[in-house]
């Protein structure tokens, strides 16, 4: 029989008790659960950031999978912790969106405040992980039912990951992460991208800089140097760099505006 | 069955192969161990941070968890302890590293761990790997804390919690600034009276700032200071979704007064 698994996300850092505290508070309620850290290096604060790392992993994860995730700058204000039931999987943090973008992935069932004491340890105040978040998932994945957690939830809150705009001449996106090798990920999914569109392209970033790109379909395209548009394995475009960054490139940092159009001289030379 | 629990505290970093070389070791000895790593980011030879993240981590694990330290100045010449304390174990060096979290789960019984069965090449500098990885294993796998070696009384000891509470003030020093910035200070929550009202005077490097008291990082107004009792009832210096260690350029080991307001 597989040990019932249990996934954590957060921008807690690896340096600091909070983690081994989580995990501490978890293996007290069910000795036998398998925990794997999805990151801890989430930047700190960063909603966005960690909603978008964590609906990358779910969808790895299998069925009865309960996901805890902890980027909460509003610990211990008047926000709910609560639990979603997504396609047999189980995200269990704050309400302040962070959860939402995943769940929707896995195909969103309910939403449930946690409220029963029995499920918790005694709140601090600054520390939900440890005291609400971490003892609600193990029971929840040692099998107590959703609806003894706590009351059913409608007016959670809801957050967007993607935003882009498409027109037939551009496609404007936004920066969603930028990986550890400099990869810049774009909130445009890569069927977006015309398959009329020649493979060389402007991209324009945020304080209006334009460069070159050549559409591609793996890293090592390019010739040192070259900026690459990629369609990445999370189905989103990336932007890149053969073995270089891609970010430093072209300066750019998350939540920042991108926009990519067909290149003219491309066009020009085609006629 | 339960599988043995054991966690991990190092100064070792995650690019090197020491960590893994000390997991390797338990599980040669508790093949069915579940390792949980509290941290390896230590700052190399950092006996007070080391027994701090202890001190804290040891109150959320189960009786019977075994707690390995591995923060060695002078690896080779410090003996090996295995404590007993509160139902659960701690092996590490005899620096006063392991002595915070075992006073706080109670201490019941301390050893010397002698065997160096393992010691494979005569090699001292890595006790780590060849004493304290294999102690720690044989603990997991069933074997009494007497059958590591003999009892002793004089171990070294480090305490932390220093405060100095007056009548207007309460003093006392950074212990530890987290990942956000949050600085934790070495005075308790029930150091601070709580009839001294919302609005309080901080003094750190002889300057003075506004300070307010909060339940929670979220009632901060932007920019503004607040003292948190946190999430180890110690008080913490805080400052909403911004760093306020960045702010009064504080460090470990620096003096904090907090003041009561003066009557009007």
């Amino acid at each position: 029989m597989r040990r019932p698994l249990i996934t954590l996300l957060s921008d807690f850092g690896t340096r600091d008790y909070y983690v081994s505290a989580m995990k501490g508070v978890i293996l007290s309620v069910l000795p036998e659960a398998e925990i794997v850290d999805i990151t801890h290096h989430i930047t700190p604060f960063s909603i966005l950031e960690g909603a978008f790392v964590l609906w990358q992993a779910v969808k790895w994860f299998p069925q009865g999978t309960v996901h805890v995730a902890v980027v909460d700058p509003g610990v211990g204000s008047g926000r709910d912790p609560i639990v979603i039931k997504a396609g047999g999987h189980y995200l269990v943090g704050p309400d302040n969106g962070l959860l939402v973008p995943a769940a929707e992935r896995l195909g969103l069932e309910e939403v449930r405040r946690i409220e029963n004491e029995e499920f918790t340890l005694e709140r601090t105040g600054t520390f939900d992980g440890r005291d609400v978040f971490a003892p609600a998932a193990a029971h929840i994945a040692r099998g107590v039912p959703l609806h003894k957690v706590g009351a059913r939830k409608d007016d959670f809150i809801r957050l967007e990951l993607f935003r882009y705009e498409t027109s037939p001449e551009h496609i404007a996106g936004h920066i969603l992460h930028i990986d550890r090798f400099g990869n810049v990920v774009l909130d445009v999914p890569s069927s977006v991208l015309p398959s009329d569109w020649p493979r060389s392209l402007i991209v324009e970033v945020e304080r209006g800089e334009r460069f070159k790109a050549r559409v591609s379909s793996h890293y090592e395209e390019g010739s040192p140097g070259e900026l690459l548009v990629i369609g990445g394995s999370s189905g989103l475009l990336e932007l890149s760099v053969n073995r270089g960054s891609a970010a430093e490139a072209i300066g750019v940092l998350p939540g920042q505006g991108i926009k990519i159009w067909p290149s003219a001289a491309e066009k020009s030379s085609e006629i | 069955m339960i599988n043995p629990l054991v966690t991990l505290t190092t100064d070792f970093g995650t690019r090197d192969y020491y960590a893994a070389a000390v997991r390797g070791s338990i599980l040669q000895e508790c093949p069915n161990a579940v390792i949980v790593d509290i941290t390896h980011e230590l700052e190399p030879f950092d006996l007070r941070g080391g027994s701090f993240i202890l001190w804290q981590a040891v109150k959320c694990f189960p009786r019977e968890t075994i707690h390995v330290v591995v923060v060695f100045p002078e690896t080779g010449v410090e003996r090996v302890l295995a404590i007993r304390a509160g139902g659960c174990y701690l092996v590490g060096p005899d620096n006063g590293i392991l002595t915070m979290a075992a006073e706080a789960l109670g201490i019941e019984e301390v050893r010397c761990v002698e065997s160096r069965a393992h010691v494979t090449n005569g090699a001292k500098t890595f006790d780590g790997r060849f004493l304290i990885a294999p102690a720690a294993g044989r603990l997991a796998s069933g074997s009494r804390l007497e059958e590591l070696g003999p009892e002793v009384a004089d171990f070294k000891r480090i305490n932390l919690f220093r405060a100095v509470v007056g009548s207007d003030s309460v003093r006392g020093e950074v212990l530890h600034i987290d990942r956000f910035g949050n600085i934790v200070t070495s005075v308790s929550v029930e150091d601070l009276p709580s009839d001294w009202g919302g609005d309080l005077t901080l003094e750190v490097k002889r300057s003075l700032w506004k300070i307010k008291r909060a339940t929670c990082y979220a009632e901060g107004s932007p920019g503004e200071l607040i003292l948190v009792g946190g999430s180890v009832g110690l008080v913490e210096i805080s400052l909403n979704r911004a760093n306020a260690s960045s702010l009064l350029s504080l460090k470990v080991g620096d003096e904090i007064t907090i003041n009561r307001p003066q009557s009007p």
